[in-house]
């Protein structure tokens, strides 16, 4: 069975960039194979794309070559000019058994909030495509921390995780929280409430796009699954599941490479402490870069960085690509 | 033609032109008296919620004198000010001034982008007043780059009916003595024998320096940061075993300054230690409670953790004449003494010391402590040497490993700097 839609992007008929690209082109005269209107057309989207990007150059781009060049320095101190000092940092890094411990709690961190935001905004997704009284205003409240902003929530849950404030006083009754935990002072528990804040802020808005999902699934599938004594579990296995799995795949992928750069919840809540024990490599680097002025290793830091998050969002825009192409 | 004047004529131009001089002469004698002018931002430490107040009155007085220069008085979230400034100054935007904590002079000064105060031209006069332990101990490299404009010293906080309750008499003297009282205290139900600020900022600054110089520990050596083994060993042990034997309260490292605060103001806690500013904490929080203070109790000897906090003027500043103008004013003595009297702090004027308010009731133990103090020194490796000790004494208390192996992480952290 073929969705309306592919039918309907099949059958249309070829205009404007879809006409040019069907003209069989000569590897190396692709410019010069093209008619000057097209050309200056061509060269109008360049001009519109040119600020944009040199916004983006500037912001990204420089900063982003700066550090690489930091990377490969001694740099320590403020206003330092720094000395070349190849691939020490590199070797200092690789050597520093701390670098692995918060590596590993990096990815702790990462697939615990991934994992955990997937499974429920999967469940939340469900719920969201359901019709049902007052959905409108159920929607809005799960969206509505998504507008918030993330140094905010941390600030908020923080306060909430202090031993003598909310989240004890409401745990109370339950018997494990009598006397306080101190959530933030010590893992395993920091890694609770760390988790638990990452999940709740990563959620709604995963939450919303999964469901936007599961409503291009065509009802009819459902329809005919129900004819054959389907039950609702066994069409969201057989058949949501199924039909979702890219944007699931997508949802899954940019929350691991966001998470894995997140730096607020942490920061605020226990500032990488107590003594590393919650770091990440975003707030180790911060550490060393603007707290002990170690420029140089902490440029080092976000190189690495930069090439894990570099290989994710590849496999992420693949994913897109993928999807496009699918779609 | 030639035009001609007549001698009335002259005598009427003449009297126009010393009328038109003497104006001028007037009117430049009047921007003289207030020839400060533009922009002017100062950052100032988040010491408590009196200060906004305090700088709105600070602001209006100095604007009815100087009302050309557009002053922009910032307090900064104090978790994040460090790091900021630093950002600031590397980047060529720094404030015109900043009250800093003066263990955060020497990058700065290192990095060339303060100035000396001395050098700047800032009151000679107000210098002679302070007292000189004071102002040159924010003396770095030999620049006075940092200006002193409040201290403290630290003393042990005890709930006098507490004790009693105990069958405590006499506050104690020595560090053993701390230990046997905080044990009696346990055994007479006290929720908080002892509290510990084991998460603050002063894990290393204050609260290893308590047992640390009480113990002979010494800080420089031979011109560097230094750490006596024994004397570290000995120190951490107090520490240690007061973690263990539950005489702190609970969860020692999530311990805050709030906390300890309300703690000792509910009456929770028996001893603590801070500076003069808990006096008037505890009195409004938990005016029930009655309290007070003793001596850091010794080991092999006697001392204390003195702070100086300080301002800064940075060389980027672009308008230094206003910007001293201003912090000539805030430290004008009558003005100073008000800030220091609100903050709870320690002067910095000699003839501020012999003043009733710190000459009496609880102060006095911090006042008559400041001479023997010993303060934090000026070091260019003290941030990192700082977390280097805290993670150490934090591991101490989170793993139970015992003071020797923190210390040996102390020392083996201390001679990885360069």
């Amino acid at each position: 069975m073929t969705a309306p839609g592919r039918t309907a992007q099949a059958s249309a008929p070829a205009v404007g960039v879809g006409r040019s690209s069907d003209r069989p082109t000569v590897p190396g005269s692709v410019t010069l194979g093209r008619s000057p209107r097209r050309r200056r057309r061509i060269e109008t989207a360049y001009l519109y794309l040119l600020p944009a990007a040199l916004l983006l150059g500037f912001v990204f781009l420089y900063p982003t070559l700066q550090s690489i060049w930091l990377a490969f320095q001694k740099n320590k101190g403020i206003n330092d000019p720094g000395t070349f000092n190849g691939v020490d940092n590199f070797v200092k890094l690789w050597n520093d058994p701390l670098f692995w411990k918060i590596t590993g709690q990096t990815f702790l961190w990462t697939i615990g909030v991934v994992g955990i935001t997937t499974v429920l905004a999967y469940l939340l997704a469900i719920v969201l495509v359901q019709r049902f009284r007052g959905r409108a205003i159920f929607r809005t409240i799960v969206i509505l921390p998504a507008a918030t902003s993330l140094a905010f929530s941390a600030v908020v849950w923080g306060f909430a995780f202090q031993p003598e404030n909310l989240v004890n006083h409401t745990l109370a009754g339950f018997g494990p929280a009598k006397g306080g935990i101190a959530w933030l002072a010590n893992v395993p528990q920091a890694w609770v409430a760390l988790i638990f804040v990452g999940v709740c802020v990563s959620v709604p808005l995963t939450g919303v796009m999964l469901a936007a999902a599961m409503r291009s699934v065509p009802r009819d599938l459902y329809e005919a699954a129900s004819i054959d004594g389907a039950s609702r579990v066994a069409q969201t296995v057989r058949i949501t599941l199924p039909l979702t799995r890219t944007m699931l795949l997508i949802t899954t992928l940019a929350n691991f490479v966001v998470c894995f750069n997140s730096f607020p919840i942490i920061f605020v809540m226990t500032g990488g402490g107590p003594v590393n024990r919650t770091d990440i490599l975003a707030t180790w680097l911060y550490q060393k870069g603007f707290q002990l002025l170690d420029f140089g290793m902490a440029s080092t830091l976000a190189v690495v960085v930069l090439c894990a998050l570099l290989a994710l969002s590849l496999a992420y825009v693949h994913l897109l690509i993928h999807r496009t192409k699918v779609g | 033609m030639e035009t001609r004047t007549r001698p009335g004529s002259r005598a009427v131009i003449a009297g126009a032109l010393a009328a038109l001089v003497g104006t001028t002469l007037a009117a430049g004698a009047a921007v003289g008296q207030d020839e400060l002018s533009g922009d002017l931002r100062v950052d100032f430490l988040a010491y408590d919620a009196k200060m906004q107040p305090w700088l709105d009155e600070m602001k209006a007085e100095f604007n009815a004198l100087h009302p050309n220069v557009n002053l922009t008085l910032e307090i900064p979230n104090l978790d994040t000010y460090r790091d900021s400034l630093t950002t600031q100054a590397s980047g060529g935007a720094p404030p015109d001034v900043a009250q800093i904590a003066s263990s955060w002079l020497p990058p700065l000064a290192d990095a060339g982008v303060l100035l000396d105060w001395e050098e700047a031209g800032y009151s000679a006069d107000l210098l002679g007043r302070m007292d000189p332990a004071l102002r040159d101990g924010a003396r770095y490299q030999g620049g006075l780059t940092g200006l002193s404009y409040g201290a403290s010293a630290r003393a042990v906080f005890y709930n006098e009916d507490l004790f009693a309750q105990a069958g405590i008499d006499a506050p104690p003297a020595t560090w053993d003595e701390l230990l046997e009282d905080a044990r009696a205290l346990k055994a007479a139900g006290v929720e908080i024998p002892f509290y510990y600020e084991g998460k603050g900022q002063e894990a290393m600054a204050a609260w290893f320096n308590y047992v640390y110089f009480t113990n002979g520990g010494e800080l420089v050596k031979d011109g560097k940061l230094s750490v006596d083994q024994e004397a570290c060993v000995k120190g951490l042990t107090v520490w240690d075993t007061m973690n263990k034997e539950g005489l702190f309260q609970s969860d020692v490292t999530a311990g805050t300054f709030d906390q300890q605060v309300a703690t000792m103001a509910s009456g929770q806690a028996a001893m603590t230690i801070s500076g003069p500013w808990l006096t008037g904490m505890i009195a409004e929080k938990g005016p029930d409670v009655t309290f007070s203070t003793f001596p850091v109790p010794q080991g092999t000897n006697a001392a204390t953790v003195g702070v100086t906090d300080v301002y800064a003027i940075f060389k980027d500043s672009k308008n230094p004449a206003a910007a001293i103008a201003f912090v000539e004013f805030l430290m004008e003595p009558d003005h100073n003494l008000r800030f220091v009297k609100d903050r709870g702090f320690l002067p910095v004027y000699t003839e501020h010391f012999a003043l009733p308010d710190f000459q009496e009731g609880p102060t006095k133990a911090f006042t008559d402590a400041l001479p023997s103090a010993k303060f934090v020194p000026l070091d260019k490796n003290w941030v990192e040497f700082d977390k280097i000790g805290t993670n150490a004494i934090t591991t101490m208390f989170l793993d139970g490993t015992g003071p020797e192996v923190a210390c040996q992480a102390i020392v083996d952290g201390l001679a990885g700097l360069e």
